[in-house]
């Protein structure tokens, strides 16, 4: 009972980031950064357990609803850029509120999977921590790899001679091999010399992934003028209980995979978790990224109060690790508790917003929705990271248009990330950097 | 996976992975390296004797299954091998129109027909099939049996497939340029040697050992390799054991080189934690039990269906192609 206070703090921040989750590119981690900074000022105001759960409610909010954005806004991030396609897909065949729904009951999954695992959690990780750390430049370099080599060609049919022929299937491939490169050296630009003003480094990433993801793909819903069809909400799914479980235990291994191990996204974890277990289907696929996705975010804020063997992964423990250490046991069941009530209240919010979204989608024409994403992506990268945010978004857009211009992965754009984080565990950062110029 | 599991046996290249090194990369890179070949250089260069290129405002499935048909009819007459591609239909950017064809070797004809219009995620357009007439063609060669199913032909690249004469018989091959060279031993001995050659011995036994255990990881299913390239010519029959696209042994292998890589880098380390009992005896369990039931249910199926090895070995190349289109 003496933990009973923290309740209301969990369901506000389930509540307002459910209501962020909505405004594209507004990431959980840019509110909470504002949220910490005001606590740090105002410490009478908010005690740091009350914080950290407000934030956990927060981000258990954010995770099970910023696929709304990214199915009907088509406005992904790093996380939900492999819900678009699927997502996307649904909505063209009228079905776009039960791709939202199938992502919601994946996340529910993903919170049946950490109460499982609550008990065992400290030792699992930790052991598997303590073997891993000295390892991680190299596993990284493996997942990129895998990236890299594991995508095939889309063409190469015409041409009269063999030459011809791979000519054409290699160009949406050497367009994939330089998206990577391109945003690895966006990357290491923003680790070493990023033009963002150092009050708002926290927000370092925004204007990057605003641009790498989402100013692209709603780019492309203005100028191919894409018009959705009429939605129906249906009552029923189609996914019998196989199918769910099967996609569950995908996402799961991806999304508790991306939560631990660092760099590695939701979108990722659930990418090579899916190659793990030969899944094929889009609904188990859907179903997975919404395990996946919601294992990430609130996996890694979960693994942050782990008692004896705290990890801390992920942007919002990164933050919250600056000002706060969670004490004891207790807090961490109370946490694994607040995840399961403040998921079930955000699957409720998820029916109603993609409700709400249908609603939007149906009674404005799909373009002038785009084009009020676009201005609210360039406003809020302003707002958050002001002139040098813009300019490195400007910089981040063509490179995340190079996927769509040449229908190669957009996952690569993912080098933004990878290539610097690697760099550095392996040593190499500070050298790849001076051979830029750019230290 | 299994490539990385593989360097991991080497205690010299964990240790020099701990220290910075990215030797055991190598292993992922071999594992790789069979299929990227395949399906990134092999593909594209095979030169095709029979080409399908169909216009879709002048779809004629006749014409089509006719010239299928004269062609197993020449390779029957002359017994030289010839090799028939499937070009797909693109309308544009995001539309593909859809047909297949079949090979009804009860009948002894080439059957096609035409599709509806589908987009790249091969959803179709509603209501866009159109109306033309089916068209079936008389073999008059003897086949051997193959895939039976409609094979459909719509996004980025379409099939091919090897009309060769074989026991008084025309074989169709799908896929005649997956598992050649790219999926034999000698592969692992030259991409061993290059990377011992760059990096040293450790890693020319890695570069080996990733590629080698990628082919004898093949050599699980219906369809083996040509181990033996460049001595012999033909593809041999896999151990049967499972199909490209079952879950639960790809997740089997997966999930046990992940606890491979796991104990071997804890192994090698200045101070080991894992205890050997507990992790293969316990925590490992759960993988041989889901793979039992497996072979549990897959027998059972397999007593009830009886297809012919051919047709299950035309059926998983279909099957592992259209893996990598979906990918």
């Amino acid at each position: 009972m003496e933990y009973l206070y923290l309740v209301p703090f969990a369901i506000a921040g389930t509540l307002l980031a459910s209501t962020l989750a909505l405004v594209p590119a507004l990431h959980v981690y840019n509110i909470a950064g504002i949220f910490i900074l005001f606590a740090l000022r105002a410490q009478n105001f908010i005690a740091p357990d009350e914080l950290a759960m407000l934030l956990l409610g927060m981000i258990v909010g954010y995770a099970m609803l910023n696929t709304i954005s990214a199915i009907f806004l088509g406005a992904p991030d790093d996380s939900t850029v492999f819900i678009v396609l699927p997502g996307q897909k649904y909505l063209m065949l009228s079905r776009g509120y039960e791709a939202a729904v199938l992502t919601g009951i994946g996340a529910l999954g993903g919170i049946f999977i950490l109460i499982v695992l609550t008990p065992f959690a400290a030792t699992i990780f930790g052991t598997v921590r303590g073997i891993v750390l000295p390892h991680l430049h190299w596993i990284l370099a493996v997942i990129v790899v895998f990236m890299l080599m594991g995508e095939w060609p889309k063409g190469g049919d015409r041409g009269k001679t063999g030459l011809a022929r791979l000519w054409d299937a290699w160009k949406g491939l050497g367009a994939g091999i330089l998206t990577f490169i391109l945003s690895g050296i966006l990357g290491i630009v923003l680790m070493y010399k990023s033009p963002v003003p150092l009050e708002n480094s926290f927000q370092n990433l925004l204007p990057a992934f605003v641009g790498l993801f989402a100013v692209p793909w709603v780019i492309d819903n203005i100028l191919s003028g894409t018009e959705i069809p009429k939605q129906h909400i249906s009552n029923t799914f189609d996914a019998p209980p196989s199918l769910i479980a099967r996609g569950i235990f995908s996402g799961a291994l991806g999304g508790l995979f991306a939560a631990f191990f660092p760099v590695v996204t939701g979108g990722i974890g659930g990418y090579l978790a899916g190659h793990a277990t030969a899944q094929r289907d889009d609904r188990v696929f859907i179903i997975s990224q919404g395990a996946s996705k919601f294992l990430y975010y609130v996996g890694a804020f979960w693994l942050f109060f782990l008692p004896t063997t705290r990890i801390t992964k992920g942007g919002m423990s990164g933050m919250l690790a600056t000002i706060y250490t969670p004490q004891g046991p207790g807090l961490y069941y109370v946490a694994v508790a607040m995840i399961a009530v403040c998921g079930v209240l955000a699957f409720f919010l998820l029916l109603g917003y993609a409700r709400f979204a249908i609603w939007l989608i149906q009674k404005v024409n799909y373009r002038y929705i785009s084009f009020a994403t676009l201005f609210v992506l360039v406003a809020l990268v302003y707002f958050f990271t002001g002139l040098g945010g813009i300019a490195i978004m400007l910089v981040a857009t063509p490179i995340g248009w190079l996927p769509v211009l040449w229908g190669s992965r957009r996952m690569n754009c993912l080098g933004v990330l990878l290539v610097p984080i690697t760099l550095n565990l392996a040593g190499l950062g500070p050298t790849v950097a001076q051979w830029l110029r750019i230290i | 996976m299994t490539g990385v599991a593989v360097g991991t046996f080497f205690p010299d290249a964990v240790q020099a992975a701990a220290n910075g090194s990215f030797i055991l990369v190598l292993g992922g890179i071999g594992g790789l390296l069979p299929d990227t070949l395949d399906f990134k250089y092999a593909r594209f260069v095979e030169e095709p004797d029979i080409l399908i290129d169909p216009h879709p405002e002048q779809f004629q499935a006749q014409n089509i299954a006719d010239e299928i048909a004269a062609g197993i009819d020449r390779v029957g007459a002359t017994h030289k091998k010839q090799i028939l591609k499937c070009n797909t239909m693109r309308l544009g950017p995001d539309w593909w129109q859809q047909y297949s064809i079949q090979f009804d070797t009860k009948n002894s004809q080439v059957n096609v027909k035409l599709g509806p219009i589908v987009n790249t995620s091969q959803i179709p357009l509603p209501e866009s099939v159109r109306d033309l007439p089916e068209g079936r063609a008389k073999i008059h060669t003897p086949l051997l049996p193959t895939y039976g199913e409609f094979t459909t032909i719509d996004i980025f690249s379409g099939p091919s497939m090897a009309l060769e004469w074989r026991n008084e018989r025309v074989e169709i091959d799908f896929i005649p340029w997956h598992r050649q060279y790219s999926h034999s031993l000698f592969m692992a001995l030259l991409f061993g040697t290059l990377c011992g050659l760059l990096f040293g011995l450790t890693a020319g036994l890695i570069g080996f050992g990733a590629v080698m255990g990628h082919v004898l990881e093949d050599q699980l299913g219906y369809l083996g390799s040509n181990l033996l390239w460049p001595l012999t010519k033909v593809r041999s029959t896999g151990l049967k054991l499972i199909h490209a696209t079952d879950a639960i042994p790809n997740f089997f292998t997966v999930g046990t080189m992940v606890y491979v890589i796991l104990y071997n880098l804890d192994r090698f380390s200045p101070q080991p934690v894992l205890d050997p009992l507990i992790f293969w005896g316990v925590l490992w369990l759960p993988f041989p039990i889901i793979l039992a039931y497996f072979f549990y249910s897959k027998f059972k199926t397999d007593r009830a269906k009886r297809l012919s090895l051919l047709e299950q070995q035309e059926a998983d190349l279909v099957a592992e192609t259209q893996e990598v289109v979906d990918a």
